[in-house]
């Protein structure tokens, strides 16, 4: 790290607050949409778990296809803040968009006579209509950030550094979630906190690709 | 070949991890309590645990010469800690009273700060070398230019190795062998990771002499240490001490000196909780889920379980119109089996069908210790169960209702405290017959004015009227209530405890279509005199109209009524479901400060 300016150790610390926002978000989020779930598709252990595997499943596939292409990114800064836009929106809009895919479930599963494994089919797919997009975003954070923070400070460091900032956040997360968001500002509310630390790190990214365009830039161009 | 084996390696600690952390919350939260306070702390220690972790790994990294070795390393530690961490969790509950007493306090903060540090001691040990591993694998293969790809791949595989663990771990690791053979299942995963990732550390190692190195070096020696040591540990305690004991006991002595005198009679681990069926010493019988006590087969216990159905059964068969349906054609639904004493009374009653909607099936085979003739019952035709999510099923169900009773768990655990709210009440009454009544049964023991206040406000903005019952047990103040929620618009007003929503109607002046409550009261003392509960502490004086329940309860439904009538109070609702956390506090009230010797802020 001592062979890098100093101002890019400054700025790496800036990308370290927006991933820690990131990760308090995503973890709020998480807990929020799982219980959000369970009031709209039922709490059943399959229900629950066939929910949390689209979500989970949705953060998987985003982090992979992101990272194909984080490396050759112009400006993965930008791309980073943008993201961070788009899940405050989502991380939001999910919670109704859950609400109405209970009724909607309701109505189709009334409709269609669907039980037992027909009713969980059913749920799955309205869980990953409602999650797969948003989760997929939260996925792509973490090979971008990367990638960011590798054109800041020597990529090894960078990448575990970034693993444990948001290891941190979602600690954050959890922890602001269960003992202080929900019980006093309930779902809906406590996602757009969520969102607010989504925008923060959208804040914190933007400024960081304004300051230094040139050092987290692709180095060849 | 190798990047291969490299994400293989990282999906198996994927899939341990998730059976790891499925495995201590679940053990946890038995002693603990199922919260969202528990949850959110169990989380954020394991969270907090892997990034610590991954900050000692980075500044690791840059000073080992084979970064892999130490990755393997790091999962043979997290075999072997988590295997300290389940018999820490063994160890912990026996001390767990006193370490309340003194670090609680009794205080919010004492008592969710003390909550944090049990959970962080115990995870920190696993969590911390797992969050040690990425940075030493990326040490070891990243290049500068393709980081990102790297950092996706490794993060998409390791997650969906823990979509699979925790799969794994619910349908088929904790139901079939338990946490403790689990967790050692998972320490197996994370001994194959370790060898896959000491395979690769050599360059021109083949999978053969990596298999010898991996054999010959001290790794083997800490994983057969690390897997026979859990064999050790009890794969269970008999009785597990949880947070739902602080209430009945001051101390562990007691608590264990009762424990040693209990019969297990019913014991399994299902896909959501343990749950238990013991014997006491005086011959009675308790059904415990997640070590939390659920009802008991005492009398003092089936008082309130057997109102929970006849105060309904009782309004529907009272004089009112030629539409009032007599019990032998009604019909009946019940939320939660538990001890099944509520839906046998309705079968008892007559009712021409009753449907119970249990979520959990261990609760089904429990439930039979506790029913006449083993549960008989279940098998005819007039009983049916429904194992399925209650809000779901009546959502969902086609048919109505006559009386629907909703007797679910604790409302401050997490899947249940979705009971008690305004769209659960909503629904139940969308299944209501045109003259049904629903019925939600409250601990009144563990509720302040304000909270009944609440609860009954939630149930006006669904029922045109709302009756308020007071279940008495001989020598205890408070009772626990009944409100029962009326589908009619057009009822009596003739105690001041039916009240219509916004009191914009005239009921008095209309047909009513359901009893008023001392007409129910009277069809409860004929029922109850010639002796159809068969339970002697049932009398007269067990369940009465809140308002005639005496002056005390007089006055205190006087401030419920004017509380409930203030804008301020809120509604229990699905986005805020308030309830689930103030009686939480209420317990802890209770159990701190009546147990040990201060007042409870429930007589304020």
């Amino acid at each position: 790290m001592s062979e890098h300016p100093r101002n890019q150790i400054g700025l790496f610390v800036l990308l370290c607050v927006g991933v820690f926002c990131a990760g308090v978000a995503s973890l709020l989020y998480e807990v929020l949409w799982v219980r959000q779930l369970g009031l709209s598709l039922g709490s059943t252990a399959v229900a629950t778990s066939v929910m949390l595997s689209a979500f989970l499943g949705g953060l998987a596939v985003g982090s992979y296809v992101m990272g194909r292409r984080a490396d050759g990114l112009a400006h993965p800064a930008r791309v980073l803040a943008t993201v961070e836009v788009i899940a405050a929106v989502l991380g939001v809009a999910a919670i109704p968009a859950l609400s109405g895919a209970g009724h909607a479930y309701v109505l189709i599963a009334t409709t269609t006579g669907a039980t037992g494994a027909g009713a969980t089919v059913l749920r799955a797919l309205f869980a990953l209509v409602v999650m797969f997009i948003p989760a997929l975003l939260f996925g792509m954070t973490f090979p971008l950030a990367t990638t960011v923070g590798a054109r800041l400070i020597p990529a090894q460091t960078a990448a575990g550094l970034v693993s444990a900032v948001s290891s941190f956040g979602s600690a954050a997360g959890a922890a602001l979630c269960g003992l202080w968001l929900e019980p006093t500002l309930g779902i809906f509310r406590s996602a757009c906190v969520g969102a607010g630390m989504n925008l923060l790190a959208a804040a914190a990214v933007f400024l960081l690709s304004r300051t230094t365009g040139r050092v987290v830039t692709r180095p060849d161009t | 070949m190798k990047a291969k084996l490299l994400l293989i390696a990282y999906t198996l600690s994927g899939v341990a991890a998730l059976v790891y952390e499925l495995g201590w919350m679940r053990e946890l939260s038995a002693m603990l309590g199922a919260t969202a306070y528990a949850s959110g702390t169990m989380l954020a220690a394991y969270m907090l645990g892997l990034g610590a972790g991954a900050l000692f790994g980075v500044s690791r990294a840059r000073r080992i010469k084979r970064p892999l070795v130490g990755a393997a390393w790091a999962e043979l530690a997290v075999a072997a800690l988590s295997i300290v961490a389940f018999a820490g969790i063994r160890f912990v509950p026996g001390a767990y009273f006193g370490w309340l007493r003194a670090a609680g306090r009794g205080s919010a903060a004492g008592f969710l700060s003390f909550q944090f540090a049990v959970c962080f001691l115990i995870m920190v040990a696993p969590t911390f070398a797992m969050g040690t591993t990425y940075p030493l694998i990326m040490r070891a293969v990243s290049r500068e230019r393709a980081i990102g790809s790297l950092a996706g791949k490794l993060y998409a595989v390791n997650t969906a190795g823990a979509i699979a663990g925790s799969l794994l771990a619910t349908f088929a690791a904790l139901p079939t062998i338990g946490v403790k053979g689990s967790l050692i299942a998972a320490a197996a995963l994370s001994v194959v990771a370790a060898w896959l990732l000491r395979s690769i550390a050599d360059v021109h190692a083949t999978p053969r002499t990596a298999a010898v190195a991996f054999l010959k070096s001290p790794m083997i020696a800490v994983a057969v240490l690390a897997i026979a040591a859990v064999s050790l540990i009890p794969a269970r305690a008999d009785s597990p001490l949880g947070l739902g004991q602080a209430f009945y006991y001051t101390d562990t002595t007691a608590f264990n000196a009762a424990a040693d005198e209990r019969r297990t009679l019913y014991d399994r681990e299902g896909i959501y909780s343990r749950v238990q069926v013991t014997q006491n010493p005086d011959g009675s019988r308790t059904l415990s889920n997640g070590a939390l006590d659920e009802g008991t087969d005492n009398d003092f216990d089936r008082i309130t379980t057997t109102m929970i159905a006849a105060v309904p059964a009782a309004t529907i068969a009272a004089p009112g119109d030629a539409t009032t349906p007599a019990t032998a054609t009604a019909t009946a639904m019940v939320v939660g089996l538990g001890t099944g004493y509520t839906s046998q009374t309705y079968y008892d009653l007559g009712f021409s069908t009753v449907d119970t909607v249990e979520i959990n099936p261990d609760v089904l085979p429990a439930s039979r210790y506790f029913l006449r003739d083993s549960g008989a019952a279940f098998d005819t035709d007039r009983w049916r169960i429904h194992v399925d999510d209650a809000r779901g099923w009546l959502l969902t169900c086609d048919r109505q209702f006559d009386c629907i009773s909703s007797e679910p768990s604790w409302p401050w655990s997490g899947g249940v405290a979705a009971l008690f709210t305004r769209e659960f009440i909503a629904a139940a009454k969308t299944r209501l017959t045109p003259t049904g009544v629903y019925c939600q049964w409250l601990p009144n023991y563990l509720l302040t004015i304000d909270d009944v206040a609440m609860m009954l406000k939630t149930m006006r903005s669904v029922f045109p009227r709302v009756d308020i019952w007071l279940i008495q047990f001989p020598e205890s103040a408070q009772g626990e209530l009944l409100l029962v929620g009326h589908n009619d618009a057009q009822a009596p007003t003739t105690t001041s405890t039916t009240v219509t929503n916004g009191g914009s109607t005239s009921p008095a002046d209309t047909p009513a279509a359901t009893a008023d409550q001392s007409a129910v009261k009277s069809v409860l003392d004929d029922w109850i005199t010639a002796g159809t509960f068969d339970n002697s502490l049932i009398t007269t004086d067990s369940i009465q109209p809140y308002a005639d329940a005496g002056q005390a309860a007089a006055l205190r439904l006087e401030q419920i009524e004017d509380r409930a009538a203030m804008d301020t109070t809120p509604l229990n609702t699905d986005d805020h479901s308030r309830l689930e956390y103030r009686v939480f506090w209420n317990y802890l009230n209770q159990a701190f400060r009546v147990r040990w010797g201060r007042g409870s802020v429930l007589e304020q």
